[in-house]
């Protein structure tokens, strides 16, 4: 649904509000191969499930979802999991690969205040907020080799200036740790779906084993939408699914959930 | 049967056999309805009665040791997050009406502010709110996804970032976080609370206490609330305070009637001086 507005993007992906820049890497690579296995056991760390950022109590509105009826089996929940990935790629991923792009924090600043105020729903901005203030605790306390992630949080802890979202956060941290952008932008298409179907396991909307297997097929969605959102400016960063917005805005609402959001 | 004769004339044979064989034997034979004891092979005295199938009593090996618990964090800096007191214990213990407890001793002297992890509501939350335990505003519902234990556990986050916020805007002394209810096998981790509540009642049955897990092992307290139940389920006290001591290694336990105030003061004792230690503060 929604595809409508997808016409109205320019094909250029030149006009940045930022200037992308050389990643800066703390240490000096002995050689590229030695470089690039240590950056694996980093990539799938920030990966991993098991990596406290909370993102176990989030649903990203399948709750809502599932209240109001609009998913009723694991048929509807594929529609519902491209979907979150279709809006997720469209809206985050720009903020995600142009913190990546220049992870340094005058432009995480700017990409930060920026995703603030186009956060529509009250829900899914908390949830922004509080998985990306845990991820960057979590890095500073994890990745001490990078001085800036240490100086970044406390600089700005407690500060009103910024709300630490996610997306912006999660493409700093990878900028910083090292990580493409490509890689960047398509791991963070992974985590999405990743709890989203975990959510819809708790919610035992789809039993684990077919969960799995559901993830395996939504993957070449998910490439799709990689292929189709990456590497854009953030001036051209939009919401393409306005009902799930909606519907996630009703989480607050809701007498009995699991989920914070 | 046929092994089990065997093993009848082999003992017969044998008389002078090693013991092991001898109480195995014994196992094996006819205890189905009378009385009587015998030590079984692990060492520990196994009996049957009533028709049930042979048991033991005897404390069985759990994870997790009192005195191995999870030190005090070195690292620890309470300017960041106030002294943090972790209360857990399974469904329908007293949790709340614990916090609620805690909070109407603590809240004249200390400033306070508490975050509860509903499994899914509210309710707790407005529970505390309802029943005036502290101003609204100091006052946190975190939902969990239906993980309580991971929220306490292995992802703490969705409880530090609340924690760490009221901690700076009430300037607290002291911050209660009750956990969503869990099972025998979870606790806190140390990173989340500085002092371990594990709450039990009696109504779950005397035996919660021999059954152990990191829970009932690893708190820095245990408490035993509801014993004015006791008569009415059939729970004998003197059984788990003998198996509470034991499985904590002499770690301190509290019984105590929540609800109607025994045993709050005691509770609350255990809890500033474990603050006074940690924080170097002298208690109001």
């Amino acid at each position: 649904m929604e595809r409508v507005m997808e016409c109205d993007y320019p094909a250029s992906k030149k006009n940045k509000v930022v200037h992308p820049m050389d990643c800066e890497m703390k240490e000096e690579p002995t050689n590229a191969a030695s470089m690039n296995q240590h950056s694996l056991w980093s990539q799938w760390q920030l990966l991993d499930s098991i990596l406290p950022t909370g993102g176990f109590a989030h649903s990203y509105g399948l709750e809502a979802a599932m209240q109001s009826r609009m998913v009723n089996n694991p048929e509807e929940l594929r529609s519902f999991v491209v979907q979150v990935l279709e809006n997720t790629g469209s809206l985050l991923l720009p903020f995600v690969c142009c913190a990546n792009k220049s992870p340094d924090a005058a432009t995480w600043v700017k990409l930060d205040q920026l995703l603030e105020a186009m956060l529509t729903n009250e829900v899914s901005r908390k949830a922004s907020m509080s998985q990306g203030s845990a991820l960057l605790r979590v890095a500073a306390s994890v990745f001490t080799e990078i001085q800036s992630l240490q100086d970044l949080r406390q600089t700005f802890l407690g500060s009103k200036i910024v709300s630490f979202h996610h997306a912006p956060i999660f493409g700093l941290i990878c900028g910083l740790v090292g990580f493409d952008s490509e890689t960047t932008q398509r791991a963070y298409m992974f985590v999405t779906m990743r709890d989203v179907i975990s959510a819809a396991t708790r919610l035992n909307l789809i039993g684990p084993l077919a969960a799995s297997v559901l993830q395996h097929q939504v993957a070449e969605d998910a490439e799709r939408m990689v292929q189709k959102w990456k590497d854009r400016g953030v001036e051209e960063a939009t919401q393409t699914s306005p009902l799930l917005d909606a519907l996630q805005g009703c989480h607050a609402y809701m007498f009995s959930r699991l989920f914070c959001t | 049967m046929a092994s089990h004769d065997h093993d009848h004339d082999h003992h017969h044979h044998h008389s002078h056999d090693d013991g092991d064989h001898h109480h195995s034997h014994h196992q094996d034979g006819s205890h189905g309805g009378g009385g009587g004891s015998w030590v079984g092979e692990d060492g520990r005295v196994w009996h049957s009665h009533d028709g049930l199938a042979p048991h033991s009593h005897e404390p069985i090996y759990s994870p997790g040791d009192f005195s191995k618990r999870a030190p005090p964090l070195i690292s620890r800096r309470f300017a960041e997050r106030a002294f943090t007191v972790g209360i857990g214990g399974p469904v329908g213990t007293g949790k709340t009406a614990l916090m609620l407890a805690l909070c109407r001793s603590l809240r004249e002297k200390y400033s306070l502010a508490a975050v509860t992890n509903d499994i899914f509501t509210k309710e707790d939350g407005e529970f505390l709110i309802k029943h005036g335990a502290l101003p609204e505003e100091r006052i946190r519902a975190v939902e969990t996804g239906g993980c309580p234990h991971a929220a306490i556990r292995e992802d703490i986050s969705i409880n530090l970032g609340p924690l760490e916020e009221l901690s700076n805007l009430c300037k607290a002394d002291l911050l209660l976080c009750e956990s969503g209810g869990d099972n025998l096998a979870a606790n806190f981790s140390r990173e989340l609370a500085d002092y371990i509540i594990y709450i039990i009642d009696v109504s779950g049955g005397d035996k919660i206490p021999r059954k152990g897990g990191p829970g009932i092992t690893q708190a820095d307290l245990l408490i035993i609330n509801k014993t004015d139940l006791a008569p009415a389920v059939g729970a004998d006290l003197a059984v788990m305070e003998r198996d509470a001591l034991r499985m904590r290694e002499g770690g301190p336990f509290v019984f105590a009637q929540v609800k109607h105030g025994v045993g709050v003061e005691e509770i609350v004792n255990h809890i500033l001086q474990a603050w006074e230690i940690a924080t170097g503060n002298k208690r109001r």
